[in-house]
């Protein structure tokens, strides 16, 4: 089918004719093109970054692989950000103590003598005061005393260890110098930091460990001694 | 002959060889990229109706025939940016729409125009007048109309040069010469039949 508005073909409509001749006088005049004096050649075509970018963008069958793709990459990178940085902010404490903890332990190699424990860690490892539970005796120098002779030594050497693997642990560099200087005062400096508080909270959870395992050892050696003692009783005649 | 015309368009639509050998004017293109200036000037004469009518749907008349030369000139500098060489004409009635509205901006910033340019000295009274009614109509219409009433271009040649689809600038067709066939009733107070806008 054919209209004149559509292609001029076939029965002129009036009011399109009349605006033809009306608006024709509008119509662009042919003149020659104006070269100015300083016209340069066409601008080099821009550098493509991706050559295949164009075809991949009006391709309908890759368009959507691009479009997959794209987005399978963007996804690939969030997760693998949101990985690193957890990483990093879970190493982050770990690498400040283990910075802070290389300089006690380089000292410590040189001399290969252990240290004396500062006076704050004596007084927390040392077991529980017995006297008021047992009115007054020394229960646990008279436990150590039962023991033989061998195992008596193996309990010294232990006890002298004790103190040697926690100074290797010892994290917080205001505590240690804090306690070997000023006599074992825990001071507000050393616990006002984060990496001293965390290594105060550390350095608590050990002895606690170290206090319990202490003590589970020396009920064991007073259950051995009673054990012995009752065995000899029932051996006399 | 109902066939025979239905055969012929879709022939013509399907346009096989035009797949086989580029159109002349995608090799001209090249030759111009290359520095040309004759075949540009070719260009310039095929394509310099449809520039010419993309910027009287929007700009005052005595305007357009500097611009016509101005957006041509820009083409011709930015040639290397046009990506398929066979779509010359919708590149650079693009190049058109923006400079007219460049000028819009720039003419707001220096001076109002005279009344004189923006009516089109030396035309008749209605011809200016209908003219501007059809730059009232939404932009798809106007710039339709102006390059079928105006430039006397058919719709199949619109299509072709602006780069859009048969269909559309058929509706666009119909549809702008309704609206303009109501707007132009409704100021003259009567159909246009009796032969006055």
């Amino acid at each position: 089918m054919s209209d004149y508005l559509w292609d001029k073909k076939g029965e002129p409509d009036a009011d399109v004719a009349r605006l033809e001749s009306l608006l024709g006088t509008f119509a662009h005049e042919p003149r020659p093109l104006e070269w100015p004096a300083g016209a340069a050649a066409p601008e080099p075509r821009p550098a493509k970054l991706l050559p295949f970018a164009s075809r991949l963008r009006t391709s309908r069958r890759f368009a959507p692989a691009a479009l997959a793709a794209a987005a399978a990459l963007l996804v690939a990178s969030v997760l693998v950000a949101s990985a690193f940085l957890r990483a990093r902010v879970a190493d982050e404490g770990g690498r400040a103590t283990a910075r802070e903890s290389s300089r006690p332990d380089a000292g410590a190699r040189k001399d290969e003598r252990p240290a004396a424990p500062p006076q704050v860690e004596r007084t927390m490892l040392e077991p529980p005061p017995f006297e008021d539970l047992k009115g007054g005796k020394k229960v646990e120098s008279a436990a150590v005393g039962n023991l033989p002779k061998v195992e008596r030594q193996r309990k010294g050497l232990q006890l002298a260890a004790a103190p040697r693997r926690r100074q290797r642990d010892l994290n917080a560099e205001p505590l240690q110098n804090g306690g070997a200087g000023s006599g074992g005062g825990l001071t507000l400096e050393a616990m006002s930091t984060r990496a001293g508080a965390s290594s105060l909270v550390d350095n608590a959870r050990l002895l606690t460990k170290e206090q319990l395992v202490y003590a589970l050892r020396l009920t064991g050696a007073k259950l051995r001694d009673i054990r012995e003692k009752a065995q000899k009783a029932e051996a006399r005649p | 002959m109902f066939e025979v015309e239905t055969g012929t368009l879709l022939f013509a639509e399907r346009r096989p060889e035009a797949a086989e050998a580029p159109p002349p004017e995608a090799a001209l293109v090249e030759s111009a990229r290359a520095g040309d200036r004759a075949a540009f000037e070719r260009l310039y004469h095929t394509y310099a109706p449809l520039v010419h009518g993309v910027l009287l749907a929007r700009v005052p008349y005595g305007e357009v025939s500097d611009l016509v030369q101005d957006v041509f000139l820009t083409a011709f500098r930015k040639l290397g940016a046009l990506r398929d060489p066979e779509r010359f004409g919708p590149w650079v009635a693009i190049i058109a729409r923006n400079r007219a509205a460049d000028f819009y901006r720039r003419a707001r910033q220096t001076e109002e125009l005279r009344d004189e340019l923006a009516q089109g000295a030396g035309r008749p009274a209605e011809a200016a007048e209908a003219l501007e009614i059809i730059r009232s109509l939404p932009e798809a219409y106007r710039e339709t109309l102006v390059l079928r009433l105006v430039e006397g271009m058919t719709g199949p040649e619109i299509a072709e040069r602006t780069g859009l689809r048969p269909a559309s600038v058929r509706v666009n067709l119909h549809r702008g010469m309704k609206l303009l066939r109501q707007r132009l009733g409704v100021k003259c107070g009567g159909d246009l039949k009796d032969g006055s806008l």
